[in-house]
């Protein structure tokens, strides 16, 4: 008896989008019905999720249409059955906006940016309104936000070596923890007892914040370089499989500083014992670094990639597995991926192409450009 | 029973390549080649001193000394406040920011370079007009045109990490002799201190012997061949009277603590000791400061290193009374762009970047130049490397309208002649 999973089809793309500054993460809330992104000028983009046609009644492009389309949409349908159609974007944040998070069940996004703002606010309507916010819930940049599966709690962490528990419906502090090191990615527990946490040079760590032990640490230094004088951090993402069995820490193995070459990697723990239960690569050494990380609901993590400038790739890996089912390697640069909640559509967030050069750019106006970001609309055929 | 003593072939490669790059050279005596003698006579009195740390690959200047916080190209880090009111520096310098009342920051620099192979030694050697030779790096220039201080100490030595040795090439036109005596990781050559099995009598055996087949190989050749020799090989053995000052194992561990305990705030502090020895011009290099990926996380973590290192040398010298004499100088080849590439890294932006120095009568909390608000551009005119080399050559007492280069009878200027110092930094 065969019971090796069944791949779903490749997906395809049903528009691109812009946004005009670059984007750094990007979730659906839990109705589906909005899309936010953090950004690096000091915002959080919000789009309106407005289907047009149900999901069986796509049209496919006659073939002269699709020769036509670019590259990444060449599988696109003559008119997508879902818009993104903006919204005014969240203010009154500081430097980046590197990560957003929604609550499971109310009608609340969390936003956290790289001057030390954590917010907990409404997203929908024109004037969405933060219901509570810290200027400094940490001194500086807050790198991750994640919720706790029943909403209850919010952990945040940071370059100020804090890891940080809240209360999510009114952002009351729970509890801290200072660790020795910038903290890079964390993530809770299923059952919401304990958080996860990372730092600068791999370094995993469990953290009961009820008492303020940390309990078990997991070598994840691969994703660690000392380059001349540079320490360079390879982790972006945690996120715990199986119910919590599996606790995969996902971003770069780092060959060098400056350009930070090296290559996307997941790292699989079993979580019981912290045991590296596998290493897989997942691309080439300038690929760079596993920027996101989705869980697809059946059975298989989306992971967003980007490297050297115009290098990016999205892919499909199962975590048994040791290679993607599925790679796409049409998009720059792409710094999020989110999972609509209906299983089948998601979006990539990219960097336009010829994004890097160096001195002055030619530009045809005279200006100095800047980049942007598109954002890639996908749905998985049924 | 095992000879004691070290062979020939044991000390060749280093001692060899350190005494041998001066062979064969063009050699005038440490300030005979000026067009001026009472110029260089006049400049052998002072016992003014250059430290120049050099960021190779380009350090940001929007996550350093010019950021730009809340705009476009600003990046993810906030500014604070410096001991001078009205001035911020990027969050990433906070031990620098309360130096600044002692720095001279000018965030014009212009420049016209923007790869490395050409903005290196562009930079490095001042970039003057094309007269058909290479000229030295501002180190050999500095060797060249003052000489060693009353210590005799070797006049350019270079704290970098990697390989050592001696560099004859920084020297460009001037002899070889003022190329730099490179401390690689922070030791000295190998093989440059008397081995442990010669007496002090052996070793003076030993350089007798040495001069008199000099002499005997100088008879048959012209002077100016073997005074190169001579010149490296007479500042080595003075640099071996002082071991102390590059013993890394005598190193105060709060001072250690202070500066770092990385490459740069080692090499900064072995450059302190240098200093006060007396030797005239110290370089630090720091490298992989090219960040065209992940080039925030990459400040994070390089320039809180560099504040260490850079705002302890600063207080120290201050604290000594030596950043009277002393020039301080922090840079690279080119600054960084100010759009962020897809690899969440920065390119090279030679257009408008920064430059931090202190001391030697440089205007102390001085801030010169402005880019515009999205740090793009220089606002009004910019300072090239040129006009940079005038204002260092003046703070160091060497006037480049007066002082020349003598290239073998072509007299050369020692800075580009079209260019100025920037008033603004001179006290």
């Amino acid at each position: 008896m065969n019971d090796k999973p069944v791949n779903p089809p490749a997906p395809r793309e049903l528009k691109t989008f812009q946004a005009t500054r670059q984007l750094l993460s990007a979730r659906f809330s839990p109705c589906g019905k909005f899309l936010c992104s953090g950004a690096m000028d000091r915002v959080v983009f919000r789009w309106n999720v407005v289907e047009k046609k149900p999901a069986a009644d796509i049209e496919l492009p006659d073939e002269a249409a699709k020769k036509a389309a670019p590259k990444n949409a060449k599988n696109a349908p003559k008119e997508s059955p879902v818009e993104l159609t903006p919204l005014p974007p969240l203010t009154g944040f500081g430097g980046w906006v590197p990560t957003v998070a929604f609550h499971p069940t109310e009608k609340l996004l969390f936003a956290a940016d790289s001057w030390g703002r954590l917010v907990g606010t409404e997203y929908e309507g024109d004037a969405a309104k933060p219901r509570w916010q810290h200027a400094t819930a940490h001194d500086g940049w807050i790198r991750r936000v994640a919720v706790s599966a029943d909403g209850k709690l919010l952990a945040t962490c940071g370059r100020d070596r804090f890891v940080r528990i809240w209360n999510a419906a009114d952002g009351k502090p729970v509890a801290k923890h200072e660790h020795s090191e910038d903290v890079f990615a964390v993530t809770f527990t299923p059952d919401g007892s304990q958080v996860v946490f990372g730092d600068t040079f791999g370094k995993l760590s469990t953290l009961d914040f009820k008492s303020g032990k940390v309990a078990r640490q997991f070598d994840a230094s691969a994703l660690h370089k000392l380059s001349r004088l540079q320490d360079v951090a390879g982790l972006r993402v945690l996120m715990l499989l199986d119910e919590g069995k599996t606790l995969v820490a996902a971003g770069c193995q780092p060959k060098d500083g400056g350009f930070v070459e090296g290559g996307p990697v997941l790292l699989y723990f079993n979580f019981a014992d912290g045991k590296l239960l596998r290493e897989v690569r997942a691309g080439g050494e300038k690929d760079g670094f596993v920027h996101d990380l989705a869980w697809h609901p059946g059975g298989f993590l989306m992971a967003a990639t980007s490297g050297q400038p115009g290098s990016g790739k999205l892919m499909f890996i199962r975590p048994e597995d040791r290679e993607p089912f599925y790679t796409n390697s049409s998009m720059a640069n792409c710094h999020a991926v989110a999972l609509h909640p209906d299983g089948k559509r998601f979006v990539v967030t990219s960097t336009n192409r010829n994004s890097s050069g160096n001195g002055r750019p030619n530009s045809k106006d005279g200006e100095y450009p800047g980049n942007s970001s598109p954002v890639h609309l996908f749905e998985i055929p049924a | 029973m095992a000879n004691p003593l070290c062979k020939p072939w044991e000390h060749e490669l280093s001692r060899r390549r350190f005494l041998g790059a001066g062979a064969g050279a063009m050699a005038f005596g440490a300030l005979g080649g000026l067009a001026s003698p009472a110029a260089a006579e006049q400049l052998k009195q002072r016992e003014k001193q250059v430290l120049f740390i050099w960021l190779d690959g380009g350090m940001s200047q929007l996550e350093s000394w010019d950021p730009k916080p809340d705009t476009e190209f600003g990046g993810p880090f906030r500014t604070i406040k410096t001991s001078v009111p009205g001035t911020h520096f990027s969050e990433l310098l906070p031990r620098s920011a309360k130096q600044a009342h002692r720095l001279c920051v000018v965030r014009s620099i212009s420049t016209k370079d923007n790869s490395h192979s050409a903005g290196v030694g562009r930079i490095q050697r001042g970039d003057p007009k094309n007269r058909g030779v290479t000229y030295p790096y501002f180190g050999s220039a500095v060797a060249k045109l003052m000489g060693p201080t009353a210590s005799k100490l070797p006049p350019y030595v270079w704290v970098k990490p990697g390989s050592g040795g001696f560099k004859s090439e920084d020297a460009g036109f001037l002899s070889p002799k003022y190329g730099a005596l490179a401390f690689g990781d922070g030791k000295p050559p190998e093989n440059l201190l008397r081995h442990p099995s010669l007496t002090v009598e052996e070793d003076e055996e030993r350089n007798e012997l040495r001069a008199l087949l000099d002499k005997r190989y100088a008879a048959q050749r012209q002077p100016k061949y073997t005074e190169a020799n001579a010149y490296v090989y007479d500042s080595a053995r003075e640099l071996m009277k002082r071991a102390d000052i590059f013993d890394t194992t005598k190193l105060p561990a709060k001072d250690l603590d202070r500066y770092g305990r990385h490459d740069l705030g080692l090499h900064t502090l072995i450059a302190r000791n240098m200093l006060e020895a007396g030797v005239r011009f110290v370089k630090v290099n720091s490298y992989g400061w090219d960040t065209h990926g992940d080039n925030f996380n990459a400040h994070a973590s390089l320039v809180p290193k560099f504040d260490q290192a850079f705002a302890s040398i600063i207080e120290d010298l201050a604290e000594r009374g030596m950043l009277e004499n002393v020039l301080v100088i922090a840079m690279s080849e080119f600054g960084r762009t100010p759009r962020i590439n897809g690899h969440v890294g920065r390119d090279h932006w030679p257009e408008a970047w920064s430059i931090a120095m202190a001391g030697c009568g440089l205007k102390p909390g001085a801030l010169i130049g402005e880019t515009n608000d999205k740090g793009t551009w220089v606002k009004g005119d910019g300072h090239d490397i040129g006009a940079a080399f005038h204002t260092w050559f003046r703070a160091l007492g060497i006037d480049p309208k007066k002082v020349e280069y003598d290239n073998n009878g072509q007299p050369l200027p020692i800075a580009h002649d079209d260019m100025a110092p920037i008033k603004e930094a001179l006290a």
